[in-house]
């Protein structure tokens, strides 16, 4: 995408669409959300005391059993994939030329226009 | 009647397809699901189409419970795929497409295992050339280690049905179990296509080597064919509970920190078969119908995703994480059907792997799987980590790129909106989906207690998520590429080969000379006897003459008593 240095739309060009997901790039708004998330996260905890859940497997039935897993789970599998990748990370040509990785994808099987080029005259 | 059968009508569609002029090949592709479909319902269920060869009796199209939602969800994913490559013109995709996915409906249809293994090499055949159609010596060469894994599945395959054919004198594909040589063999073949722990390298290396477009129908049929076998002849086998729970946890670590989108899709697909392999492996019809109604909606959510990462790399000419970001300003539709697609997979209430993933779930702690359960947990926390937020995240948001790529083409946007419909449609109806499962389903997905333990699940991964990005603890995506068991036979081997062909050729050599040493020496001997002055040369006594006959009608005489 050469061409996309001088064409940086403004928000105005964009379709509605986009424009309802121009908040992600506020970050008091994202803040907001984040708080937003959380609020709901604790709710959700407090909402496990409250309430006997079905349960089958030992301490599912525990209170908080799922929002302890989520996040433990979550933080565990990153940082166990950052330390793996410590160990695994290669350069890009590792394996070339007997593989995709450091190879561009040929031009022919893509189209790749910018925005609001894509009514030119073969399109 | 077997003319009519929908392997049949996809396989003569393909041939077609290769002689008709270009204007014609895309609406064929368009087609022929709907003629496939429409054969399937119009055969109904029951066994159609049977041929007797030499006395074995060919099964061509059994349609049955099991085999019906699988042959449903290829139609439907082969009409997606073509719709999505609408603009290709290259004949060689074309063709292979519609080839693959009719050995792919072959093998879901064939009620022996002679019939079957004729499908599972096809599809083996027919899908490599999805990837050499990318035309560099890249994906050459992974075509060909493709190709060669592959095929060595079938043979194992063949070895084994010739093996179960001498046991039990018969070829039919029923429930076989893991009973001899020959059921080993069988299972190791299926578990290559189903990419079980340590046979899995074909899927990531081969998936992101293919066409942007060879991707998608790469993504739905042989992975699935291999759970629908395993469903077929091992439900119920239990180490499947302990090979599809290593099967959904061990590929997150490889997918959250590679960078290439679409191999990340490739590890998180074989993370979702874990799951459907834990079904089988449990095999109570709670599981079995989890297993089928997972490996449905995943056909149809994993498709979506790959079509949104292969549009984004249609625009911009890469799938590197590395290289994207804040694409949502320009792909804006690409960009709600990957949410979608993500939502999907990490099973959000109101979408597809809500209701298709807790069946299996549920199944396994019912059944006392606790570990099992424990681990397929873990892994839909996994899938929110490697997919659900990193693939739109790093594509559509996070860091910007500063690419602005116009949007994908209305014929992929179709694709992907009726995809993503697709996904929502069987999350808020789930009963569609379940009144075609094997068993009768007797489940409530949108429980209380379901729908707030997911709720937890996902808010509270959200949150890990924040915390580690704010805390810069979450890996950057960087361009690298990261080893894994394929490394073996890749490098170790390429390696280690002069050596063993040294050690072989010294071998060879030392075995040579000591031949021809003891063939000189009794050479040597020989003409030692045939010398004038040796022992045959020499002029023998009437006496010694008549010892010597004597001698041998003796020898001769003993030699016939017994």
């Amino acid at each position: 995408m050469k061409k996309s240095a001088q064409n940086n739309p403004t928000n105005a060009q964009l379709t509605p669409l986009a424009r309802a997901f121009s908040w992600t790039e506020s970050s008091t708004v994202v803040q907001r959300v984040i708080y937003g998330v959380a609020a709901l996260s604790a709710l959700l905890f407090v909402l496990d005391f409250l309430i006997h859940r079905h349960a089958y497997a030992p301490y599912e039935g525990t209170p908080g059993f799922y929002a302890l897993t989520g996040f433990l789970a979550f933080s565990f599998i990153v940082l166990g994939a950052s330390a793996l990748r410590w160990l695994i990370a290669r350069p890009e040509n590792y394996y070339a030329p007997d593989s995709v990785d450091a190879e561009s994808y040929p031009e022919s099987g893509t189209e790749q226009i910018a925005f609001n080029q894509d009514k030119a005259p073969d399109a | 009647m077997m003319a009519f059968s929908a392997p049949i009508i996809f396989l003569f569609a393909s041939v077609l397809v290769a002689c008709v002029p270009a204007r014609f090949r895309a609406p064929i592709l368009l087609i022929t699901p709907f003629a496939g479909l429409a054969s399937i319902l119009w055969f109904g269920m029951g066994t159609h189409a049977v041929v007797s060869v030499q006395g074995f009796e060919l099964i061509f199209y059994r349609i049955d419970t099991l085999s019906f939602p699988f042959g449903v969800v290829f139609c439907i994913a082969a009409f997606l795929a073509g719709l999505y490559a609408w603009h290709v013109r290259d004949v060689v995709q074309q063709v292979a497409t519609l080839g693959y996915a009719g050995a792919a409906l072959g093998g879901v249809f064939a009620g022996d295992l002679i019939t079957l293994f004729i499908w599972w090499e096809a599809t083996a055949i027919t899908s490599v050339f999805l990837i050499f159609a990318r035309r560099t010596p890249g994906a050459m060469a992974t075509g060909m280690r493709y190709l060669i894994i592959q095929v060595l599945s079938g043979v194992l395959l063949l070895a084994g049905l010739l093996l179960h054919f001498y046991d039990t004198g018969s070829t039919t594909f029923g429930n076989l179990g893991l009973v001899s040589l020959g059921t080993w063999l069988i299972f190791i073949a299926f578990g290559i296509k189903c990419a079980f722990p340590f046979l899995h390298n074909w899927l990531q290396d081969a998936y992101p080597a293919a066409t942007i477009t060879g991707t998608v129908v790469l993504s739905a049929f042989t992975t699935k064919m291999a759970v629908y076998t395993l469903a077929r002849g091992y439900a119920g086998t239990e180490v499947l509970v302990y090979i599809g729970s290593v099967m959904a946890i061990f590929t997150l670590f490889f997918a959250v920190i590679e960078n290439d989108l679409r191999r990340v899709l490739a590890y998180s697909l074989n993370s979702q078969l874990g799951f459907m392999v834990v079904g089988v492996g449990i095999g109570t019809e709670l599981a079995l119908n989890g297993t089928v109604a997972h490996a449905f909606s995943s056909v149809l959510y994993k498709s979506l995703l790959f079509m949104t990462v292969g549009a984004v790399m249609y625009r911009t000419g890469t799938s590197k994480a590395s290289e994207l970001g804040g694409l949502y300003r320009t792909m804006p539709v690409t960009m709600v059907c990957c949410l979608v697609g993500a939502m999907s997979i990490s099973a959000f209430p109101l979408l597809s792997g809500f209701i298709s993933k807790s069946l299996i779930i549920d199944a396994a702690s019912k059944k006392g799987y606790y570990l099992a359960w424990f681990a397929l947990v873990a892994a839909s926390v996994g899938a929110i980590a490697h997919t659900a937020i990193k693939i739109p995240f790093f594509t559509f948001f996070g860091h910007d790129s500063g690419k602005r790529p116009a949007e994908a083409p209305r014929h992929m946007q179709l694709a992907m909106v009726i995809t993503a419909f697709l996904c929502v449609f069987i999350g808020v109806f789930p009963g569609t989906l379940y009144a075609i499962l094997p068993y009768s389903v007797d489940y409530q997905p949108y429980t209380f207690s379901h729908v707030i333990t997911q709720m937890q699940l996902l808010c509270f991964a959200l949150l890990a998520f924040v915390y580690l990005m704010k805390v810069g603890l979450h890996p950057n995506q960087i361009r690298r590429v990261n080893l894994d068991a394929d490394w073996v036979y890749r490098k170790a081997a390429a390696v280690a080969l002069p050596a063993i062909v040294a050690a072989v050729a010294a071998v060879n050599r030392r075995a040579r000379d000591v031949a021809m040493d003891g063939l000189k020496r009794s050479m040597t001997r020989l003409s030692q006897f045939a010398s004038p002055s040796g022992l045959l040369a020499d002029i023998w006594g009437v006496n010694a003459m008549v010892s010597v006959v004597v001698a041998l009608m003796l020898a001769i005489l003993a030699l016939n008593l017994f």
